[in-house]
């Protein structure tokens, strides 16, 4: 087989996600700070206290690549000689406003834990059966016993008596909540798993879903659940013990800082991470950041809550030595059984890449592997088609800008749900503010009841208050204390931003009734579509990505500044019309009624004759027409005129 | 949730609210204040609703002393702040107990000696030998350090000179006194400095900046060059001898990802190697 054959050993991504990968881990590179985390993973073993690791590294030097080599590890993919123990690994990239920092973190935590692995059992069970085990509630082989009460649980209702005397002989604190209890045992047993996962999640679930999982309803007030979220998460952390410790993984710290004259985020971390520290047991905290990102470390975050943060150890990857890097390429190049073939016996050990060329991706101070990875990938590929060495050129950055975008809308649209809507919101309307040119600035400090997000503007300040619970006690509350709030602070412009596709129904009298007063005083009702939600959410995404290092164009890492000023040029229609509904001006019409109820109905019926929907709502034929007619973006009408109504579904 | 807390719910808010902000247990009086009038159909439905959210979980109390109210997390807080007051020097259990009343102001007494039992049951605070005496020392290492000892014979020997009417700080400046090390070398000029003295120095003030650089902890280039100004006052000279060292592989010098974008005066501060490219910090290499 001839090199021409042989696919390019250097165009293998870069690990992106600690889930993935590493294909290839040459386990010489940053063998120290992979030490360290192994070592500050044994000390929670060790001792019944947790412990936390700061990594520092330039972008593209291998953060997640170290983590994903320490989650490989613990899940027992490691260098096969089963030695190392096993751990429960959790990977939170800070996406998140700072306050939502509990409820992002609930989030990441609870969706690795119900993760499945290669065998097919989720990091829950795993952790439950350890404990079973531990405390001799049940002896032998742990997922046969599961099997076998899934059956029995299959055939009889009943709770699950080793998990409740679990409980009461470890939670001597009273941290497990009864409802916690309740959505745990349902998860071991295999029982409602959506439902449950969904509740553990902090997914606002209706009435009648919340009877089957027979949990009790919960306050839904925006201070309430991010101190269930608190109490949640700690909660899940004291299942860890000394065989199955928590490694908690921080990486995009820099995400949190959405501008750089606010703290806010950056001190919620610090918190987050004492009270984690402080409450918990057995839990490992790896966070990660950007060398660069030092600076705004140490300014921002208090000096107790740093001291925290790096407890146990400070490490940096450092850039490859040219002995590291030789080592990388030639792993990246025997990975491959052809390659390695024809490789055999040159006397060139770099062959067919050439010593001199690869080292001009050096300066005296090293090389960081992705930038060594892509310049090998290109000297790979000039190799390949016999030519000369001409590098290929690298995509202009508006080509890669347009394609990173679009990868991650596209994402954001097939895998978007509302109960996402306010992390998307909180985090990503402040840096579309801030891209627009905007003045408007974000006060954290004494933000009133009910407002999510406050901004003070050259022509007055501006409360952006999302109501995008279910129809019910919090929805009202909520309206409420924006009422209150409206009425106590005239001159603020107040916006109320709900989720299009979360519609009240015309049952939801006291929320109509009070959104109607709120209209009445000024206040703005914007519903933005999903697709402005998806576009929002990749813009946050991108800006994240680009904060903490991670665009990576050929290895060449595409600066923030680009990507905002890029971002700005190329702001998508459905993002500029929901900005042009929040901008001060002209009070909105209130949305029509009609539409609400219809599409509620289409939320429960998905497909309804026009005639049927009528009937049910108590409208008449034609307006009903007309109304689907005019709302023919949101609507799905099959006839003209419509005789058949059906739910839109996101075009992906 | 029974039904008075549901009735309540925005006084359940309040009061959740100002024990979460509340360093220490808040007495029903404080947490009145914070509950707004019109949350409450009267201020006598407060003991009842703080009853109900104690056996909703939602904040705990002891019976010794019972209007005093906390969250369940602040008692890991009071923890870590006995065995922050443990970690600086060990105690007696006696000492200990002193010192947790102004440390842990507002706790009712049994609940701080309760706090104090279980730590030691859980193996968080452990039983050390004294310096002197028979009583026990409590600690929060598993056993006591050269530097505790060293710190409670300096206790011992304030106590005892107290009487004589010597001040901590005189005690301190005799103990100094008294084990002074050889005075510092006089700092030598840039001049005399040849590369390996120069190395021989940043290598140095890097451990005294931060002594976890030995284990790969970073350090900012603008404070090595700020602590090495007197002896170090040429720029160029600072820059070349980092970007010597780098070299050598003594040290991994960290390039700046986003240098483009910063203001000459923060440039500056960086390291430059001359060719474009700006490093914000350097750590050993090992």
């Amino acid at each position: 087989m001839s090199l021409a054959a042989i696919s390019n050993p250097f165009h293998s991504p870069v690990v992106s996600d600690p889930w993935e990968g590493p294909e290839i881990d040459v386990i010489s590179v940053h063998q120290s700070a992979f030490a360290r985390c192994c070592e500050a993973v044994a000390a929670v073993r060790a001792r019944p206290h947790s412990a936390s690791v700061l990594v520092y590294g330039e972008s593209g030097s291998g953060k997640t690549h170290l983590l994903a080599r320490l989650r490989a590890r613990v899940a027992g993919e490691g260098d096969g000689s089963g030695s190392f123990q096993k751990a429960i690994f959790v990977s939170a990239p800070l996406r998140a406003s700072a306050r939502m920092i509990w409820r992002h973190l609930r989030d990441c935590l609870v969706g690795d834990l119900l993760r499945r692995s290669a065998d097919g059992g989720a990091q829950l069970e795993r952790l439950l059966l350890g404990l079973l085990s531990k405390y001799r509630l049940i002896s032998g082989d742990g997922p046969l016993w599961l099997a076998q009460r899934r059956q029995e649980a299959r055939r009889d209702d009943l709770p699950c008596r080793e998990l409740e005397e679990l409980f009461d002989r470890m939670d001597s604190a009273g941290r497990l909540s009864y409802n916690l209890r309740v959505a745990l045992g349902h998860l071991l047993l295999g029982r409602h798993r959506g439902l449950a996962g969904a509740w553990l999640r902090g997914e606002s679930l209706p009435e009648e879903a919340l009877r089957k999982l027979e949990i009790m309803p919960e306050p839904d007030g925006d201070d309430e659940l991010e101190e269930q979220a608190r109490q949640l998460v700690t909660a899940l952390t004291c299942l860890a013990t000394a065989e199955l410790p928590i490694i908690f993984c921080f990486d995009q710290i820099e995400a949190l800082q959405l501008d750089p004259q606010d703290p806010s985020g950056l001190i919620a971390f610090g918190q987050m991470i004492s009270a984690l520290y402080a409450e918990t047991r057995r839990v490992l905290m790896i966070s990660c950041v950007q060398i660069s990102f030092l600076g705004a470390l140490n300014q921002s975050v208090r000096g107790a809550d740093l001291d925290r943060i790096r407890e146990f150890a400070e490490v940096s990857l450092n850039p490859l030595t040219w002995d590291e890097a030789q080592q990388l390429i030639k792993a990246r190049m025997d990975a491959q059984p052809e390659l390695k073939r024809l490789r055999a016996g040159r006397p060139d050990s770099l062959w067919p890449l050439r010593e001199a060329e690869v080292k001009t991706a050096f300066t005296g101070a090293g090389c960081i592997a992705r930038r060594l990875i892509a310049h090998c990938a290109a000297l790979f590929e000039a190799q390949r088609g016999g030519e000369a060495v001409a590098i290929p050129t690298t995509p202009s950055v508006e080509v890669f800008l347009k394609a990173a975008l679009e990868e991650r809308r596209r994402k954001a649209l097939e895998s978007g749900e509302p109960s996402q809507t306010n992390q998307i919101i909180t985090h990503g309307l402040p840096s579309l503010l801030l891209l627009t040119g905007n003045r408007w600035r974000q006060r954290n400090r004494d933000v009133p009841a009910g407002v999510d997000l406050l901004f003070e503007s050259a022509e007055g300040d501006v409360a952006i208050g999302l109501c995008n619970n279910r129809p019910g006690p919090g929805l009202v509350k909520k309206l409420d204390q924006l009422r209150k709030f409206a009425e106590a602070a005239p001159a603020t412009k107040l916006i109320l931003l709900r989720d299009s596709r979360l519609p009240i129904g015309h049952t939801a009298a006291k929320t109509r009734e009070l959104r109607e007063r709120l209209l009445k005083k000024g206040a703005r009702w914007v519903e933005p579509s999903a697709e402005a939600l998806a576009t929002l959410d990749a813009l946050r995404r991108l800006l994240s990505d680009a904060k903490s290092g991670e665009l990576d164009n050929r290895g060449d890492t595409v600066e923030l500044k680009t990507v905002q000023d890029w971002l700005a040029r190329h702001l998508a229609a459905e993002l500029k019309d929901v900005l042009n509904e929040m901008a001060p001006g002209d009070v909105m019409p209130p949305p029509e009624e009609l539409y609400e109820e219809i599409a509620e109905l289409l939320g429960r019926q998905h497909v309804v004759s026009v005639a049927d929907a009528s009937a049910l709502l108590g409208r008449k034929v034609e307006e009903v027409e007309a109304c689907a007619q005019t709302h023919s973006d949101r609507v799905g009408a099959l006839g003209d005129p419509p005789a058949v109504l059906f739910r839109l579904v996101t075009d992906s | 949730m029974s039904n008075e807390q549901a009735s309540h719910p925005e006084a359940v808010a309040c009061a959740l609210r100002a024990l979460r902000e509340s360093a220490q247990p808040l007495t029903v009086a404080k947490l009145a204040k914070a509950i707004p009038k019109s949350a409450l159909k009267s201020k006598k439905d407060l003991p009842e609703l703080l009853e109900q959210m104690v056996r909703a979980g939602q904040i705990r109390s002891h019976k010794a002393r019972s209007s005093v109210y906390w969250l369940p997390g602040l008692e890991e807080q009071a923890s870590e702040r006995i065995l922050e007051a443990l970690s600086e020097i060990p105690l007696t259990q006696t000492d200990l107990k002193s010192k947790l009343r102004s440390l842990l102001i507002g706790w009712p007494q049994p609940r701080r000696d309760e706090m104090l039992a279980r730590l030691i049951k859980e193996k968080r605070v452990y039983r050390v030998p004294p310096l002197t005496g028979k009583a026990t020392l409590l600690s929060a290492r598993d056993e006591a350090t050269p530097q505790d000892y060293v710190r409670l014979a300096l206790q011992l020997a304030v106590d005892r000179l107290k009487t004589r009417g010597l001040t901590v700080e005189q005690v301190l400046t005799v103990a100094r006194e008294v084990f002074q090390p050889a005075p510092a070398s006089p700092a030598i000029s840039p001049s005399s400095h040849d590369a390996a003295d120069l190395e021989r120095l940043v290598l140095e003030r890097m451990l005294r900046l931060n002594p976890s650089a030995v284990n790969g902890a970073p350090v900012q280039l603008s404070q090595l060059r700020q602590a090495l100004r007197s002896e170090i006052s040429d720029k160029d000279v600072f820059d070349r001898t980092i970007m010597r060292l780098a070299e050598h592989g003594r040290v991994a010098a960290h390039r700046h990802d986003y240098a483009g974008g910063l203001s000459q005066e923060d440039l500056a501060a960086l390291v430059s190697d001359g060719q474009g490219n700006y490093f914000i910090a350097v750590t050993l290499r090992d």
